[in-house]
């Protein structure tokens, strides 16, 4: 003897059926997220350092970017010379930022020179354009930005002296705000 | 059937129970605190005006129905098979589909266009003999009579072999011969112990065939023997209008 209880059609118990399912789907897709989630290291960047991709004018990152380029070219030419070459020798093969063009002019017009063989200097008659460059020369190339007017050629190119005259290192991130765009 | 042939009879078709059922479509209210019990093994007819809620109370039986209160199989032992033999059959007169290709879509799990089951066959052929349509297989069911296709119908609610048959006015389309076929076929339920529900309105029929009448209009208006509940009064009271329950006999 069973006895079998005829239930209501469409009485709330379909409801929870699907309900229950939003709740599974939602459970699953929620642990997946956590558990395939991995934390955002965010890099601070240093009182004494500028972001290139925030902290920089247009002009600033186009010249920037320029540098980076002819770098390159700058290392070739002092394997096959071993010395520096000159700005002007720059500007004459047309290697950006040297060379004197249009871009150039609109950049803020920087007048470089090479200091010692150490170090590239563009000094910004216009800073509110673009500030002045400085591109170490060394194992570790880098470039500095001095927003001041009137910038004088550092004596002392170590990291300190240039911080004590106003300068600050230019570096570039590669972290995840390079696809997505973070506001600080 | 006599009293001593019924006691012979293993009965093992379940017992319903209407418990204060209630149905409200919209705000149409369709079933009225209806009560009333199914005994195991019986042929129990159903009659009412049309909008009386008989189909609908079918309909609840087969959980088909947002129902309010209790309604129950009392099975003699583990829940069994309920078949059900629907009032008429919708579909397009030109279909291509046989008497064949409908039985194997309702019986078997294999699609219909791959032909009959080697293990259903023998069934479908034995269920559509029962009915007498043996020689009409593979007629197309859009050019049957609306008799045939009603005796098609209740061979399928023969397959397979129900413990509680609800048959929905299965005699309203058939004819003399067919009516015969039907009569046998509840007689051979009958005596197999199954549970009938059948809906009616041949009240000759119902008082020669059914072994409990309930008068279905909105409410019960009467539950009982044929013999004694369809009396000349009560079926004026069941056909009226305005449906008043104070004519029943429980």
């Amino acid at each position: 003897m069973s006895t079998q209880v005829v239930r209501p059609a469409g009485a709330g118990h379909e409801t929870l059926y699907v309900l229950l399912l939003c709740l599974l789907i939602l459970t699953v897709a929620g642990s997946v997220v956590a558990w395939r989630h991995e934390s955002q290291e965010v890099t601070s960047v240093a009182t004494h350092q500028l972001d290139a991709r925030r902290d920089l004018t247009a002009a600033e990152q186009g010249i920037y970017a320029d540098l980076r380029v002819t770098l390159d070219e700058i290392q070739l030419l002092r394997e096959e010379s071993s010395t520096l070459p000159q700005p002007a020798q720059l500007a004459e093969e047309g290697f950006a930022p040297f060379a004197s063009d249009a871009s150039s002019v609109s950049r803020g017009n920087h007048a470089w020179q090479l200091l010692g063989q150490q170090a590239y200097l563009g000094v910004s008659p216009n800073p509110e354009v673009a500030g002045s460059f400085l591109m170490r020369i060394a194992d570790q190339p880098d470039i500095w930005l001095n927003r001041q007017h009137a910038v004088s050629p550092p004596v002392d190119l170590s990291d300190a002296a240039l911080n004590q005259s106003g300068w600050q290192q230019v570096i570039a991130q590669f972290d995840a705000g390079v696809t997505r765009q973070h506001r600080h | 059937m006599t009293a001593a042939e019924r006691l012979s009879v293993k009965v093992c078709g379940p017992g319903v129970e209407f418990d204060q059922v209630s149905l409200t479509l919209g705000r149409t209210p369709i079933l009225d605190h209806v009560s009333f019990s199914i005994r195991p093994g019986s042929v129990h007819a159903l009659v009412g005006p049309n909008g009386g809620g008989k189909s609908s109370l079918i309909k609840t039986l087969l959980g088909q129905m947002p129902h309010q209160g209790r309604l129950c199989l009392n099975w003699p032992g583990e829940p069994g098979l309920i078949g059900y033999v629907p009032q008429a059959l919708e579909f397009d007169r030109g279909l291509p589909m046989t008497v064949d290709d409908f039985m194997a879509a309702m019986c078997q799990r294999r699609p219909a266009f791959m032909g009959l089951s080697r293990k259903v066959a023998p069934a479908i052929g034995e269920a559509l003999e029962r009915v007498g349509m043996q020689d009409k297989r593979k007629r197309r069911m859009g050019a049957l009579s609306g008799g045939e296709r009603q005796r098609v119908l209740l061979a399928q609610g023969l397959i397979p072999a129900p413990q509680l048959l609800v048959l929905d006015e299965p005699m309203s389309a058939l004819d003399e011969a067919g009516a015969r076929v039907f009569e046998r076929l509840l007689t051979d339920w009958s005596q197999a112990g199954v549970t009938v529900v059948w809906i009616e309105h041949d009240l000759a029929a119902v008082k020669r065939l059914a072994e409990r009448v309930t008068g279905l209009n909105r409410q019960v208006l009467f539950d009982g023997p044929p013999e004694q509940t369809l009396s000349p009064e009560r079926l004026l009271t069941l056909f009226s209008t305005h449906p008043k329950a104070h004519g029943s006999a429980l």
